[in-house]
């Protein structure tokens, strides 16, 4: 039976190292994932994997797989060339054990970007108007409001890596999403925060978030629409 | 002074700094020098001597050249700075050097330029 | 433990568009340092002859081309960040169950002006570092 050999780098909390694993797969039409949960029925059961709906669709394993982030669940050994996986924890985060990164500010900085429909709602609760939104006005930002959160793109950003303070593609793309929305009157507030050496303008177009997004959400072009719209002084997006 | 328009200000820099050196070389040199002899000489001995020896006048029009590129290098150091900026202290820091850096090394380019 | 590695990630290559996120930062530092403290300051203050002399030599050579390279693909990719900034080169992401493809991948402007800026490139990378090594003294 073929066998591929995975490399996983471990932390325990005080020391990292890299540890080899041989599965056998009887097809290569499984996911990384996969030979990750085999590793911990069968050979190591303290190795730590988040994860959750095995479907892309809640973001929780991401993890860089060869070399590029990646969710672990998506990524099948088809896509994977050669014998040899080496998986490590998601770049940029500070690592809790094994591969389960500490996410906490990846969302601590998507609050700061007020991710909701800012608005004066007396009007639904006085009147029976509904705050109602076409195809066109839908189709602005609904590629955007795709994002599962899962971090990737924070992990594959180079500015992230060094500078902090930066929002980030992951909260700067919501910024986008919830400013471009019709229903929401919130730009102008929003602009404040991301109009800032800790918001849009630190982006200097390394564009690999938009390259490892796995659902195509494409944050670097959010954040590059967001530019745009300072620049030109839009009172709405 | 917001983070965009200083952006801003940056961009139109770069874009002065561009069409000029554009203008300066296959423009305005042209009027005095044949354009092949700008084209085959060595770009570092033609700009900014060269172009000096052949219009003084047009030392006016370098030294708005080396304003912008100065202050534009200038910009572009603080944005390299502020990626590696940690804390909010830090990029104050950085803020105040790059006032510093500008005030002294701005003029100082206009004057090196004043007296090829 | 934090996993990456801080100013390294800059050195990473992921997709192209990183390439030049990467050529632009160094071409701004090395122009920045040589113009301000070789070409104003040691030029105009310390020895203008000891810098005309060393342009000659091969290092200075060598430096002024870096130079010039620098400068001609740090002015080609800065117009491009120029236009997408402005929103000038426009686009729209595609979202697949197979294959995304990002917004700029799919601008025609971008492409066409990518394929420009490569052609440009190739070319001052030859021309200018000959006119340095081969063009020369401009005496008018």
């Amino acid at each position: 039976m073929p066998a591929v050999t995975v490399k996983v780098k471990r932390f325990d909390g005080k020391r990292s190292w890299w540890q080899e694993y041989k599965v056998d797969v009887k097809s290569r039409r499984i996911s990384v994932l996969d030979v990750l949960l085999r590793i911990k029925e069968e050979q190591d059961p303290t190795l730590a994997v988040r994860y959750s709906c095995r479907m892309a669709i809640c973001g929780s394993c991401g993890m860089v797989i060869n070399g590029v982030p990646r969710l672990a669940c998506q990524t099948l050994l088809t896509e994977i060339k050669g014998d040899e996986i080496t998986v490590e924890p998601m770049w940029n985060h500070r690592v809790i054990k094994d591969l389960v990164v500490d996410t906490e500010p990846n969302f601590q900085k998507l609050r700061e970007v007020k991710p909701h429909i800012i608005r004066d709602v007396k009007e639904i609760y006085e009147s029976d108007k509904e705050f109602g939104q076409t195809a066109e006005e839908l189709d602005k930002y609904y590629n955007f409001a795709y994002c599962i959160e899962c971090g990737l793109c924070m992990a594959a950003c180079p500015v992230v890596s060094t500078n902090e303070r930066f929002l980030g593609p992951m909260a700067l793309a919501a910024a986008y999403r919830w400013s471009a929305d019709s229903r929401d009157r919130g730009w102008l507030e929003r602009a404040k925060i991301v109009d800032s050496d800790r918001g849009v303008w630190s982006c200097h177009l390394a564009y690999t978030c938009s390259a490892v997004c796995p659902r195509g959400v494409d944050p670097g072009f959010a954040i590059q629409l967001l530019k745009a719209a300072l620049l030109r002084r839009a009172k709405r997006l | 002074m917001s983070e965009g328009t200083i952006r801003l200000i940056f961009l139109a820099l770069a874009l002065y700094v561009i069409v000029m050196i554009a203008v300066v070389f296959l423009g305005l040199l042209p009027m005095y020098v044949p354009l092949s002899e700008v084209l085959s000489s060595n770009p570092i001995t033609v700009y900014p001597e060269g172009v000096a020896k052949v219009n003084p006048t047009l030392k006016v029009l370098e030294a708005t050249i080396a304003a912008a590129w100065s202050t534009h290098g200038i910009l572009g150091f603080r944005r390299f700075l502020s990626d590696l900026a940690k804390t909010e202290r830090a990029m104050r820091a950085v803020n105040w050097l790059t006032v510093a850096l500008l005030v002294v090394l701005v003029p100082i380019v206009i004057y090196a330029i004043m007296i090829i | 433990m934090r996993a990456g590695m801080g100013a390294g990630e800059w050195f990473r290559l992921i997709n192209y568009e990183r390439l030049y996120f990467m050529i632009q930062r160094i071409s701004g530092l090395y122009m920045f340092f040589y113009l301000i403290f070789y070409r104003v300051l040691f030029d105009a203050f310390v020895s203008p002859s000891l810098v005309s002399s060393f342009d000659l030599t091969p290092a200075g050579k060598v430096l002024a081309a870096l130079f010039l390279v620098f400068l001609a693909f740090h002015g080609l990719n800065g117009f491009r960040i120029i236009l997408i900034e402005f929103g000038v080169i426009r686009g729209w992401p595609l979202r697949d169950p197979i294959k995304n493809v990002p917004g700029l991948r799919r601008s025609k402007s971008h492409l066409v002006y990518n394929i420009l800026m490569i052609i440009v490139a190739i070319i001052a990378l030859i021309y200018l570092p000959y006119l340095v090594a081969f063009g020369g003294v401009f005496r008018p």
